[in-house]
């Protein structure tokens, strides 16, 4: 019995202090509060770089400022918001997982006066954020689909892979393209199917479209990492100066990619704006100001062959 | 005995749970009432459209005073009758005038004044620049985006049907035009040398 | 029943485990032993205390179940579903509704129906439990997804509300629930027959069997019990996140087994109990909460968890071995 206290004691003590030395808290005394950065994923170097820059921010405002990763998982997210509210954070930056499922989220949030700061993906939930600050993916990608008109002539066969069905992004992105090129009768969609924005997926989907249409002329994918999963299969294939790819994102991969003449275009969305603009308002609201708007879209730009050397780093490079 | 008796409340208690579960009802009605539910852009489009197209005529801008301000203080012009959806987006305006060198071609109605080239498209019109410039739709107002957007695929729709409408048929024997429709420059911009109007208002002689 | 035979019970050590944990993390963060938190834990673990509820009553026979997490998503997503948009007849033009109650039973129905399929492998085709349920599982996911579409099914109503967030006589209502059934399966297994006899069958099923102990019966309800129990769970996880999504439940078997063997049960059956188990899911539920609120990196906490569950498992073995 006594052998098994001093085991387990000396067991969890040591667990204790591994788990502190990699723990990444900046106990700052003399913060302006706990801000709490809450991102879907840390699996996607996109969302890595909303984390920093929002972290980043907030720090330099004054701000002790805590990275959360939900692992695109709302029962995780839901977890981290549990956690957040009985810790005193005081504003959350916050990229939900789901428009829908990450409502409650925020709504318990909201109910507790902490204010929520969206960055990226929506919530259909008005009043339960302060403010959302979203990239306007549907204008993004009627520009991406102007210029696939441009590229393909008018004409051809492409398929599309969209992203996670339940983030309205993914429909942003979709109906802003097919509001131009379903305007084309000559342009054909021959298969639509969803890779949940993972690049391994997205490969094995273009695997499989290519198999059962042999004619295609170009993809068009929901976002970057999709897009360099579509490449690897179309490089598979043999087919890589056939097939023309299209993104979404901007993210730096695909943006080298362009440059060497892989990739057609993508959609730069601005990570580090979006991020530094939710933590400026959310210190602006700490301050007391409350009449802030509700949506804050954040237009994006055409990333393509021509312009790619302005852009890198998830940005504009001038 | 006992296990009949077991068996019998057993059967009671799963009939009483089935009775509080569910309810029936025709499935027309219930349609009906769903139907009632669903978001319809098209009203709130025409209901702005019937009433807000003169004032936004009034309050367009001529295209000399428009090239004018936007030389010599591009940001007082912002400001006062520019249009941004958000950070980095372009500018929308509204912008009226007459011109005597329509022609048609590619789908498209050209005409130059005032040094500039304009293009108004008569088959493609897409994007948000119609829904924007005019300042009747404040995306603060929609529970998501797609909402939002729809109001744009429905204003473009509108421009497409009535606007446009059949007046490509004879497009080419039209010369002169007055107009009234929104387009949209870089922030940054000083001058430009063509743009591409999305109209309100469409008159062709 | 004195101070020595109830210090003697299997729980007593999984629970001093969990009371060192506990005081050291009330002296490392302020933020833990506050209402709050104890809350938070509690109601974080009343998702995993269901289905390892369930889960200790199968280790106890011998066998395993790998299908709980996918049948916590199938029953949550069809609770769901039939809540929000019912079932619509168009060959006889009617539309069937289901209430809040209606779809919780469709649930639980569904759950059964699942374990019990789970325990007809077992019993009368002889499947080993892994596999078995490890069929179920797969087939399970794959129903979730086709019937979701892959999309979260949201907006769920009052009802869900209730059961997810409110809170009865200041104890949020998912620990009521888990409480419930705790307390009945503790009771089932110590004083009715048919929890005696889940120990002796997990002891030696041959000797019960000679002994005149049904055990094809009894195995095919111990499954049919972890259906349900995952049902509840699932019913829990949607009503938590006011949405049914595809993905939930992945990973859950493994915690619900963690608990289970923490709190003292034997994989192959015939040791372990309810308490243990409670003590077991709770100490996971803490080691969770505590890693978080250290501000440890998710990567290394998956570490740690992992080392955590081997370290519980060893020491249980050693000091039984002395």
């Amino acid at each position: 019995m006594k052998r098994f206290f001093h085991h387990t004691l000396l067991s969890f003590v040591l667990l204790l202090l591994l788990s502190s030395s990699t723990s990444c808290s900046n106990h700052s005394e003399t913060s302006k509060g706990k801000i709490a950065v809450v991102i879907s994923t840390l699996n996607n170097p996109w969302f890595v770089v909303l984390g920093e820059a929002a972290v980043q921010r907030a720090e330099e405002l004054g701000y002790e400022a805590v990275l959360f990763d939900s692992q695109n998982n709302p029962s995780k997210e839901q977890e981290h918001f549990d956690n957040l509210l009985s810790s005193g954070y005081k504003a959350v930056l916050f990229n939900p997982t789901d428009a829908d499922g990450s409502a409650v989220n925020a709504k318990a949030a909201a109910r507790a006066g902490v204010g929520v700061f969206c960055m990226d993906r929506e919530i259909n939930e008005p009043g339960a954020c302060v403010t959302q600050i979203l990239s306007d993916n549907y204008s993004g990608c009627i520009q991406l689909g102007q210029y696939f008109v441009e590229v393909m002539n008018g004409r051809g066969n492409y398929v599309e892979i969209l992203g996670i069905v339940g983030d309205n992004n993914t429909w942003a992105r979709s109906r802003g393209f097919h509001s131009v090129v379903d305007c084309y009768e000559d342009l054909h969609m021959l298969a639509q199917q969803t890779a949940d924005f993972d690049q391994n997926k997205a490969m094995e989907v273009m695997e499989s479209m290519m198999q059962a249409n042999p004619n295609i002329d170009a993809v068009f994918c929901g976002n970057d990492a999709m897009a360099m999963g579509a490449y690897q299969a179309v490089l598979g294939a043999g087919k890589e100066n056939h097939i023309k790819v299209f993104g979404f994102d901007g993210a730096e991969d695909c943006v080298n990619a362009i440059r060497e003449g892989k990739v057609e275009a993508t959609g730069m969305q601005f990570p580090k704006t979006m991020a530094i603009t939710a933590a400026e308002l959310a210190d602006r609201w700490l301050k007391g100001e409350r009449d802030l708007p509700k949506k804050l879209p954040v237009a994006v730009e055409l990333v393509n062959g021509m312009n790619v050397s302005h852009y890198g780093h998830f940005g504009r490079l001038d | 005995m006992n296990k009949v008796i077991k068996y019998v409340i057993f059967a009671a208690l799963f009939l009483m749970a089935l009775w509080f579960s569910f309810y029936t009802e025709p499935l027309s009605v219930r349609k009906e009432r769903e139907a009632l539910k669903q978001y319809k852009p098209e009203q709130l489009v025409e209901h702005y459209w019937m009433t807000g197209l003169s004032d936004l005529e009034a309050n367009a801008l001529e295209v000399g005073n428009f090239i004018t301000a936007l030389q010599n203080d591009s940001q007082a012009l912002r400001e006062n009758s520019g249009r941004v959806l958000g950070i980095g987006s372009n500018v929308c305006y509204v912008l009226k005038g007459e011109a005597d060198d329509i022609s048609f071609a590619d789908n498209e109605f050209h005409f130059t004044l005032h040094g500039i080239e304009f293009t108004i498209p008569a088959k493609y019109i897409f994007g948000n620049t119609a829904r924007d410039a005019c300042g009747w739709f404040n995306i603060d107002d929609f529970q998501n985006t797609m909402d939002f957007n729809a109001v744009s695929a429905c204003m473009n729709q509108r421009i497409k049907d009535l606007v446009i409408g059949d007046k490509v048929q004879h497009a080419a024997e039209y010369t002169k035009c007055r107009f009234c429709g929104s387009i949209e420059v870089k922030p940054d911009a000083k001058s430009v040398e063509e743009l591409t109007l999305y109209p309100y208002i469409l008159e062709l002689q | 029943m004195n101070i020595q035979t109830l210090l003697k019970k299997p729980v007593v050590k999984p629970l001093i485990a969990l009371l060192l944990m506990c005081i050291i993390m009330t002296f490392l963060s302020e933020n833990f032993a506050t209402s709050d938190n104890m809350f938070n834990v509690l109601r974080q673990t009343s998702v995993n205390l269901c289905i390892s509820v369930g889960m200790t009553l199968v280790i106890l026979t011998g066998g395993i179940d790998l299908s709980v997490g996918s049948v916590l998503a199938l029953t949550g997503a069809v609770a769901a579903g039939l809540t929000r948009d019912g079932i619509e007849l168009t060959s006889i033009d009617t539309f069937v509704g289901f209430t809040f109650w209606g779809g919780c039973f469709a649930a639980l129905l569904l759950g059964g129906l699942l374990g019990g399929f789970n325990g007809f492998l077992v019993t009368h085709f002889r499947v080993p439990a892994f596999v078995a349920t490890l069929g179920t599982m797969t087939i399970a996911r794959g129903l979730t997804m086709l019937y979701t579409g892959g999309f979260p099914i949201t907006k769920l109503g009052h009802g869900f509300e209730v059961m997810g967030t409110g809170w009865f006589l200041g104890v949020p209502m998912p620990v009521w629930i888990a409480l419930v059934i705790i307390l009945f399966f503790a009771f089932y297994m110590s004083k009715t027959r048919t929890g005696r006899y889940i120990y002796a069958i997990g002891g030696n099923e041959k000797a019960s069997l000679l002994s005149g102990i049904r055990t094809g019966k009894v195995i095919f309800l111990v499954y049919t019990i972890a259906g349900v129990l995952s049902a509840v769970a699932g019913l829990l996880v949607t009503a938590r996140l006011d949405s049914a999504q595809p993905n939930a439940g992945t990973g859950y078997e493994l915690d619900a087994i963690a608990a289970v063997v923490i709190g003292g049960a034997s994989l192959s059956g015939g040791k372990g109990s309810i308490w243990g188990t409670v003590v077991g899911a709770l100490i996971i539920g803490v080691l969770n909460n505590s890693l978080v609120l250290l501000n440890v990196s998710p990567f290394w906490q998956q570490v740690i968890k992992g080392l955590v569950i081997l370290l519980a498992v060893i020491m249980d073995r050693y000091s039984n071995r002395k």
